[in-house]
């Protein structure tokens, strides 16, 4: 990878076991069974596979999201505080629910023989 | 929303409670409030991790729907949705320009629960502390998907964006999260 405009010397290069994985361009060999295995998992954890499958290609991942599922199971139980909605109600004027009732009020004095 | 699907011969339609509040009954805009609060407050939880800063976030969002009642087109909740994940998002911007960390005042407390008791374990600690690094799209796409349990075709609808971008976040999220949390969960 070309980091600037200076002419690149192999010779400056770190040898090629000791590069970063991101500068290597070719697939190493073993990466596509990975991206299969990985994407069996997402396959089951977004429905489309069944988790026999999903052991199958990653029992470790499959114990990873199981125990992942149980903590967000926490996060659904939870509520919003109970005075909250009294707390919007009182933040609410009393009469301006919107423009259209605005239209509605003028309209309304409008028509009254005494306004 | 996901958990509250409303029987239409049981209760009014979000539109008819709408009209009711457009034609003078504020109090009918309690009935949506009760609606949507818990589902909205758990994405601003999952977003934010404060449940302080969730309150808040709600708070200002049924305000704001309020005075804009009358320029809902389509789903109500969709539009209530995007007003509370907009004010999430406002608000990670602010709290990453202001430098604030999620190690200090805003640091997750404990969810709040009916009783305010719940008993957090190590693990979800790690689990919110590892929500919070990731990238707010990718935080919100893994809440909706995982926490709040939507279907792509539902956050798709949400979010107005397609299956497919939406997909790519998830599983982006959960490649983050796997290399973050393996070792605890291990």
């Amino acid at each position: 990878m070309m980091r600037n405009n200076e002419p690149q010397d192999d010779r400056n290069m770190a040898p090629r076991a000791e590069r970063p994985l991101t500068d290597r361009e070719v697939p190493l060999p073993g990466m596509a069974a990975a991206d299969a295995t990985a994407g069996t998992v997402h396959q089951w954890l977004d429905g489309e596979a069944s988790e026999a499958d999903a052991r199958r290609a990653d029992e470790r991942a499959v114990e990873f999201w199981n125990q992942v599922a149980k903590d967000a199971q926490g996060m659904k139980a939870v509520k919003a505080p109970a005075h909250l909605a009294a707390n919007i109600m009182a933040a609410i004027p009393v009469r301006e629910p919107g423009p259209q009732a605005a239209r509605a009020a003028r309209v309304n004095v409008e028509l009254r023989p005494d306004a | 929303m996901t958990e509250s699907p409303i029987p239409p011969n049981d209760v009014d339609s979000d539109q008819d409670v709408i009209s009711r509040v457009l034609g003078g009954d504020r109090d009918a805009f309690a009935v949506l409030i009760g609606r949507y609060s818990d589902p909205l407050y758990r994405h601003a939880l999952g977003m934010t991790g404060s449940p302080d800063v969730a309150e808040d976030i709600l708070q200002v969002s049924f305000i704001k729907a309020y005075h804009h009642l009358a320029e809902v087109r389509g789903r109500f909740d969709a539009w209530l949705f995007r007003i509370v994940a907009n004010g999430c998002k406002d608000w990670l911007k602010n709290i990453r320009r202001t430098h604030l960390s999620y190690d200090e005042d805003d640091q997750p407390s404990g969810y709040a629960t009916p009783d305010e008791d719940l008993d957090r374990t190590e693990l979800r600690q790690d689990l919110d502390a590892a929500l919070a690094q990731l990238a707010p799209s990718l935080r919100e796409a893994f809440i909706l998907k995982h926490v709040e349990g939507r279907s792509y075709e539902e956050m798709a609808d949400l979010l107005g964006t397609t299956v497919g971008a939406l997909k790519m976040r998830v599983h982006r999220a959960r490649e983050a999260l796997q290399a973050l949390l393996e070792e605890k969960y291990a």
